[in-house]
């Protein structure tokens, strides 16, 4: 009996046995502009030699499974021969699912992993679950714990005390990975070079030069100074699929600060874009969406708890998801909600050092815990009772 | 009047100046936006402008020679030969004529809000192939799994497997009454005051563009902003 580990995000697929590593894989389909005929499916965006203009089909929306079509065949080539080789009837799966998933989702789920698919037996979670159920393993002497999960579609910001979400608390951002991508296409697009098809690219470069500002007014300064003394200023070569196959930065050094370089390669100067896009977590009222940034939701989540607990949440802080991944992020986190706390609170905020695939190593352990047995629905638990027995079971 | 017809526009600008009234005072009539000079700040930059041309005989010969100009001129040409004082002022009127209301400014904004929710801003490139056409929207060229899913599929997939997020959304609030939910979840309004900044550059901004509401921070970035995005920005 083997157990599939699955944390199953909008953008990414994190997926493994529990006895093996994990992978992260796109959780999507692929078109190009160059192979005509050919959709591309989760890792064959490796076979695309000219990833320009990709167009990318989505199975989420919102955060939200809703095209399944899509979300088949990733599992299908996922699940199958060149991949995972599942063998369903020995196979129990341990699969994420977004906070507040919808009804008629969850029971689409249900019938697809155990009608279609066939699987022995199912356990049906939320990412941040998985998440504090690691961080309690590794901090058994802590009692609380609030996991911030900043991911391609949103934001959230979920307390768990001893192992058991606190609904109450639950705070959602409508402000992730994608929205942060799509404003940066959208400002360089207006500023200097026309990227709005270019998602992909964007995408490598928000991962490569954006950062979280420490002092954003001091560094919007440095941001407009000329020449040599913007110390923000990058120079991004952007990639053309036959010479540089991805984009870099330039070097310092080979920095020209007059903007002309001689060589016919494609540069986007990036300046105040920098740490303005990243910004969007903390203050997503910059771009008019009117809702708290992330420590702001973390303290008013926080204070919405019973008083006796407050402490221990603030003492105990965890960022999983891609986003924590800017530079800086951890370190801002800590100083806002280090302003906005009582001097008294102990404020504590972990980075783990693989945020993303921190909730797919709780899946893992969770599945070698002694319970496990007892938290999952088996198929036969399913023909018996349906619906109903994974509602009881699953706490979604 | 949006400014692909700011051809017409310094005509409108002279006419205005024609009229001996200080107060505010309006031209057009019943068709179109009513010209409303003294309510923006630019009513007083357009004042300052034409003051070579206080003569009446010169307004006339002005307004006589543009009438009969206007079929040539042509907005590229404008651009690039005309001076910047006619710019300045065909914009000015342009203002003057289209300030965009709170409730427009709202919807432009959920507008540039949820294009930043798209998957793609190009089209999918195998949109324009004939034979796929008719199957898009499913994304699925049933190739060599295409039998045995036909199979397993079941006629839910039709109904249940095919809602948008909003459709689920709806369907979804109807069944809730009580406790947390996807609503009640998102996370309220910061208590902090918006910060501003430049929509051209990105900068902190202090002055808002009397049309459309977009915040700028100097005269250059106001000028690229008129001549990009101001009343422009439509989907």
């Amino acid at each position: 009996m083997t157990t599939l580990v699955l944390d199953n995000g909008a953008y990414t697929a994190k997926i493994g046995y529990s006895h093996e590593k994990v992978s992260v894989i796109p959780n999507c389909q692929f078109r190009s502009k160059t192979s005509r005929l050919k959709t591309f499916t989760a890792n064959q965006l490796d076979e695309i030699k000219d990833p320009s203009g990709l167009f990318y089909i989505l199975p989420f929306q919102k955060g939200y499974l809703v095209n399944w079509d899509v979300q088949r065949k990733v599992w299908d080539h996922l699940f199958g021969k060149e991949m995972f080789k599942v063998d369903f009837a020995d196979t129990s799966i341990v699969i994420t699912e977004p906070y507040f998933n919808f009804t008629s989702i969850q029971e689409s789920m249900n019938e697809i992993l155990f009608e279609e698919y066939q699987f022995h037996a199912a356990l049906r979670i939320n990412a941040g679950s998985l998440s504090a159920h690691r961080y309690f393993q590794e901090n058994s002497s802590e009692l609380c714990c609030i996991v911030v999960d900043s991911g391609f579609s949103f934001t959230h910001i979920v307390p768990y005390c001893r192992g058991k979400k606190m609904k109450d608390g639950i705070c959602r951002l409508n402000v992730g990975g994608k929205l942060l991508t799509n404003h940066l296409k959208e400002i360089i697009s207006y500023r200097q070079l026309h990227v709005m098809d270019e998602t992909y690219v964007i995408n490598q470069v928000k991962e490569d030069v954006c950062y979280v500002s420490q002092d954003f007014y001091k560094d919007m300064e440095i941001a407009q100074l000329k020449g040599e003394e913007n110390t923000v200023m990058r120079d991004y070569v952007l990639p053309d699929f036959s010479t540089i196959k991805k984009g870099f930065c330039k070097p310092r050094e080979e920095m020209n600060f007059t903007g002309k370089y001689k060589t016919g390669e494609q540069i986007l100067r990036l300046a105040n874009e920098r740490f303005a896009v990243p910004e969007m977590l903390f203050h997503p009222s910059d771009i008019g969406i009117q809702e708290m940034g992330i420590p702001e939701a973390l303290v008013h989540s926080v204070n919405n708890l019973p008083e006796e607990m407050q402490p221990h949440f603030f003492k105990n802080i965890v960022l999983t998801g891609g986003n924590t991944l800017f530079p800086g992020f951890r370190d801002r986190v800590y100083k806002d909600v280090r302003s906005l706390t009582p001097t008294d609170f102990d404020v504590s905020v972990v980075l783990p050092q693989n945020p993303i695939c921190y909730s797919w190593e709780g899946g893992k352990l969770l599945s070698e815990n002694p319970d496990f047995d007892e938290m999952v629905v088996t198929r036969e638990d399913y023909e018996e009772n349906g619906h109903f027995i994974c509602e009881e079971k699953f706490d979604i | 009047m949006e400014r692909t017809d700011r051809g017409l526009s310094p005509v409108l600008t002279l006419k205005a100046q024609l009229l001996p009234a200080a107060g505010p005072f309006s031209i057009g009539g019943g068709r179109g936006p009513r010209l409303c000079l003294s309510r923006t700040p630019y009513a007083g930059i357009a004042r300052l402008l034409p003051q070579s041309l206080s003569l009446p005989e010169k307004h006339v010969c002005c307004r006589r020679f543009s009438l009969i100009k206007m079929p040539t001129f042509r907005p590229n040409e404008d651009a690039k030969t005309g001076e910047k004082k006619i710019t300045v002022r065909s914009q000015d009127s342009a203002n003057q004529r289209r300030v965009l209301d709170r409730a427009t400014r709202q919807r432009r904004l959920t507008r540039q809000l949820e294009a930043l929710e798209k998957d793609n801003f190009q089209d999918d490139p195998h949109a324009s192939l004939p034979q796929l056409a008719k199957r898009l929207p499913q994304f699925d060229e049933s190739n060599e799994s295409g039998k045995k899913r036909k199979k397993t599929r079941g006629d839910h997939f039709k109904q249940r497997f095919r809602k948008n997020f909003q459709a689920l959304l709806e369907e979804e609030n109807l069944s809730v009454s009580e406790g947390p939910n996807y609503l009640t979840a998102c996370a309220p309004p910061s208590k902090f005051p918006q910060r501003h900044f430049c929509a051209v550059c990105g900068f902190p901004s202090n002055y808002t563009c009397v049309s459309c509401g977009a915040r700028y921070c100097c005269v250059h970035c106001l000028g690229t902003h008129h001549e990009t995005r101001c009343l422009k920005w439509t989907v």
